[in-house]
């Protein structure tokens, strides 16, 4: 045995008590070599050969069993505490990781149900789809789970509703409430509600709500509808250059339509006009706890974008029907009859007025109006009536006037403008929901928190694509420590390295909270983020800039950790292989440099999309990063031959260093995150709507509520002018 | 002249505090120094001082760091922590009042 070997079987001896803590041990036996080869090197310059320096070295050491009890003893509280750290790191720490990464991720289920109501949203508003409460108040006590959503045990949605007032059959509303989902499904293809169903449960509502004259409308909308047929005559062009129809009545049951029509006058004499679906929301959202996620506030639009509004086609057949039989009537010599029907319109459309939540109804309650005028007037002009003709104009035009402003200002472009400015300023939600408001209501409007809240979504999707980055590079560490046991046998086991906590700070805060935190003043506080446009601009900065946050958080983290192994596997003995090329480090850091100014200098008043996403460059790049990625991960878990000890055991000492970078990035980026989102749907003031602000959204229940405060006025004017 | 080793042994630690707490030192530097101070009067082996060094360390007392000399070698040095410097003077402090004791009697002149 040559003199090196010597030495280092007499350090390897002596620590061989410590061989449960193979770091404790390497870090002993490295230093007990280092000693005797000082004192080797000392005899040697006394002027001893190297061999006897050696041998003289070796014997001042001493017994080598009470070096190796000593040490024993001497490192014995060390050992423990060690092993101690060690149980920690993977019985807590690692775990602790994983566990707080699923915590995050698991963000994105509902994030994904979210998605899917936008999807649902985007695709319109009344395509008879109910969204369901359910992800908005899961594990809702069972009573209040029932006003919600009826007895589940029933087929059909009508019968659901059904129960509900079934439980409280003094109920108007939630008579209200099953009559309007038992009208869709008589009307529905594939009918499962007869029509003799239907009027006897009108009928009963009638009976339990007497003054309300929406089931004698409802009774006269469904009997015209198979007594009449209209039929288109001619359209004539308006001086506004819209299209106007004109119906003539075919009768095909002049019974039927007489039963028809004598109910409408019945319903017109009545005082009011309910359907009672804001009270039915205003109910349910009063179940469901405050807005604290954003799935919520979607599942909540989404579910009111879903209320079905059965009457409405109802209201607008028979605004055509009555002026046309009305004018049949009084050419047949039943004048007083027919007048009563070529007015309805008027009483009725004053009574919708002020049922109405939504901005359909109203326009509905307008179309009314138009077509009262329109038809009537014409009756009347038909009939030498040409006062009567004049009269129905002014109350039309006066009825129609609250619209007027808000119509020209969307014929005038103005909505054009500020839909292009929702688009740019506002959330993806705003740009679905608010296009068809009036501009001017929406000017009073701030888009930031959508807009805000939006970025802060996406922001929390990256720290849990990071945090399983995280994850995947533990679990990588780990098959690289199982390829190199299986290469070298368990002789060269590697060494889980712990990192002392000086270390293990500095990579945490220079390699995960620093970035992290200039990351929040450079897209918070430095207006150079953009952060003034929405999604559809800013998306695709905000990707490049959570994917370089990532890889400098990763390559610095990294870069740091494994500088601070290998200087150890130094100190301990193993072979380290030789650092990569200074030039290719710095072009590293050159590069994550450059695509920071490329971000900086990426233009976000461009809109998102277009044939550049779709570009065989973009792909390409995709593609590039996607394999350099697989390239580095295989890399990574291979190793560098010759140097396996290494390789595994800094592969080994990785694990808690990525462990307690995901603690920490969960632990700092993602309250944060969460808080901003509550914060932000506290701040919204346009999309979510509540038991005060009732409609699709808050947006346009303050428009609903303006105009039918207007038309209320128009109506009062009129009544008190005739 | 031998020393008594359980004596070895309870001054080992104040004496190990005291030299890394003139400057940081490696295990050799500080068998070597403690040779030439006492006059060749202590012999102290690696036995005596490295698991007093890892006591020391583990308990707080002491910091270590691996430097590379110019010669190329690999030196584990030693530096003394604040914790280290409080024990230090509470030893010294220790040993000075219990050697004056000590010397009280067994130097002391008959009757005096």
């Amino acid at each position: 045995m040559d003199a090196k070997g010597r030495i280092a079987q007499l350090a390897a001896d002596a620590t061989a008590g410590l061989r449960d803590d193979a770091e404790l041990r390497a870090d002993v036996r490295a230093e007990l070599a280092s000693h005797i080869e000082e004192a080797a090197a000392a005899h040697e310059a006394a002027g001893r050969g190297p061999d006897e320096a050696v041998e003289l070295a070796v014997k001042a050491f001493g017994p080598v069993a009470e070096v190796a009890a000593g040490l024993v003893e001497g490192n014995r509280r060390r050992m423990k505490r060690r092993a101690l750290a060690r149980l920690a790191v993977r019985a807590l720490l690692v775990p602790a990781a994983v566990v707080a990464t699923l915590v995050v991720c698991s963000r994105l289920v509902p994030l994904r149900g979210a998605l899917a109501a936008i999807g649902f949203l985007g695709g319109g508003w009344c395509d008879g789809q109910a969204w369901s409460l359910d992800s908005v108040a899961p594990g809702l006590p069972e009573d209040k789970a029932f006003v919600l959503h009826g007895d589940a045990a029933r087929p059909t949605d009508a019968e659901r509703q059904r129960s509900i007032w079934e439980a409280q059959p003094q109920s108007r509303m939630w008579f209200g409430n099953y009559i309007t989902h038992l009208v869709p499904e008589h009307q529905g293809a594939g009918s499962t509600a007869p029509l003799e169903r239907v009027e006897r449960e009108l009928r009963r509502g009638e009976q339990l709500d007497p003054d309300n004259a929406r089931y004698n409308v409802l009774l006269a909308g469904l009997w015209a509808e198979r007594a009449v047929e209209l039929q288109e005559e001619r359209t004539e062009t308006m001086p506004d250059d819209t299209k106007r129809p004109w119906h003539k009545l075919v009768v095909k049951d002049r019974a039927r339509l007489d039963r028809a029509m004598a109910e409408l006058l019945k319903g017109v004499g009545k005082p009011y006009y309910r359907t009672y679906s804001d009270d039915v929301l205003r109910e349910r959202l009063g179940l469901v706890a405050p807005v604290r996620r954003f799935e919520e506030q979607i599942a909540r639009i989404a579910w009111a974008a879903g209320i079905l509004l059965p009457d409405c086609a109802v209201q607008r057949e028979l605004a055509r029907v009555a002026p046309l039989y009305g004018e049949m009537l009084v050419a047949e010599g039943r004048g007083a009859e027919g007048q009563r029907l070529l007015d309805a319109w008027y009483p009725l459309v004053q009574k919708y007025n002020d049922d109405a939540f939504t901005l359909i109804e109203l326009l509905v309650g307008r179309a009314v109006v138009r077509l009262g005028e329109q038809y009537g007037a014409a009756a009347y002009e038909r009939l030498g009536e040409a006062e009567l003709a004049e009269r129905t104009r002014r109350r039309a035009q006066r009825l129609a006037r609250p619209f007027k402003g808000y119509l020209e200002r969307r014929r005038a472009g103005a909505s054009e403008a500020f839909e292009r400015e929702l688009l740019r300023s506002g959330s993806l939600l705003d740009g679905m929901l608010f296009p068809a408001l009036d501009p001017e209501v929406l000017h009073e409007i701030d888009l930031a928190p959508s807009r805000q809240l939006e970025h802060v979504l996406v922001e929390q999707a990256g720290v849990s694509v990071y945090l399983v980055a995280l994850v995947g590079l533990m679990a990588l560490s780990a098959a690289a420590v199982v390829r190199w046991r299986w290469a070298l046998g368990p002789s060269a086991a590697p060494m889980l390295l712990l990192p002392e906590w000086r270390t293990l700070a500095r990579v945490l805060v220079v390699g995960v909270l620093l970035p992290l935190g200039l990351y929040y003043v450079y897209t918070r506080w430095s207006g150079a983020a953009g952060r003034e446009f929405g999604l559809r601009y800013l998306g695709h900065r905000l990707l490049l800039e959570l994917v370089l946050l990532g890889t400098t958080i990763g390559l610095l983290a990294r870069s740091m950790a494994t500088g601070a192994i290998r200087r150890r596997c130094e100190a301990l003995g193993v072979e380290v292989p030789p650092r990569a090329a200074r030039w290719r480090r710095v072009a590293v850091w050159v590069g994550v440099a450059a695509l920071w100014g490329l971000c900086l200098a990426t233009r976000t008043d461009r809109m998102l999309g277009g044939p550049w996403m779709r570009s065989p460059v973009v792909w390409g790049t995709g593609v590039v990063a996607a394999g350099g990625a697989v390239v580095l991960a295989v890399r990574f878990v291979y190793g560098r031959r010759g140097y396996g000890r290494y390789c595994a055991t800094a592969a080994r000492s990785l694990v808690p260093v990525f462990a307690a970078a995901a603690l920490v990035l969960a632990a700092a980026a993602q309250p944060y995150l969460r808080a901003s989102e509550v914060r932000l749907l506290r701040a919204d003031s346009s999309l979510t709507s509540s038991s005060e602000f009732i409609s699709f959204t808050r947006a346009e229940a303050m428009m609903v509520e303006r105009l039918k405060a207007a038309v209320r006025q128009a109506a009062d004017e009129l009544a008190g002018g005739s | 002249m031998a020393f008594d080793s359980d004596l070895v042994r309870s001054t080992a630690e104040p004496i190990v505090l005291r030299l890394v707490s003139e400057r940081p030192m490696y295990g050799y530097e500080i068998i070597k120094v403690v040779n030439e101070r006492t006059g060749g009067a202590f012999e102290w082996k690696e036995g005596t001082l490295y698991p007093c060094l890892h006591r020391l360390e583990g308990a707080g007392l002491v910091r270590s760091q691996w430097q590379t000399a110019p010669s190329g070698r690999r030196r584990k040095y030693y530096g003394i922590t604040r914790k280290g410097e409080a024990v230090l003077a509470e030893k010294a402090a220790e040993w000075r009042a219990f050697s004056l004791a000590v010397n009280g009697i067994l130097f002391a002149t008959a009757g005096a």
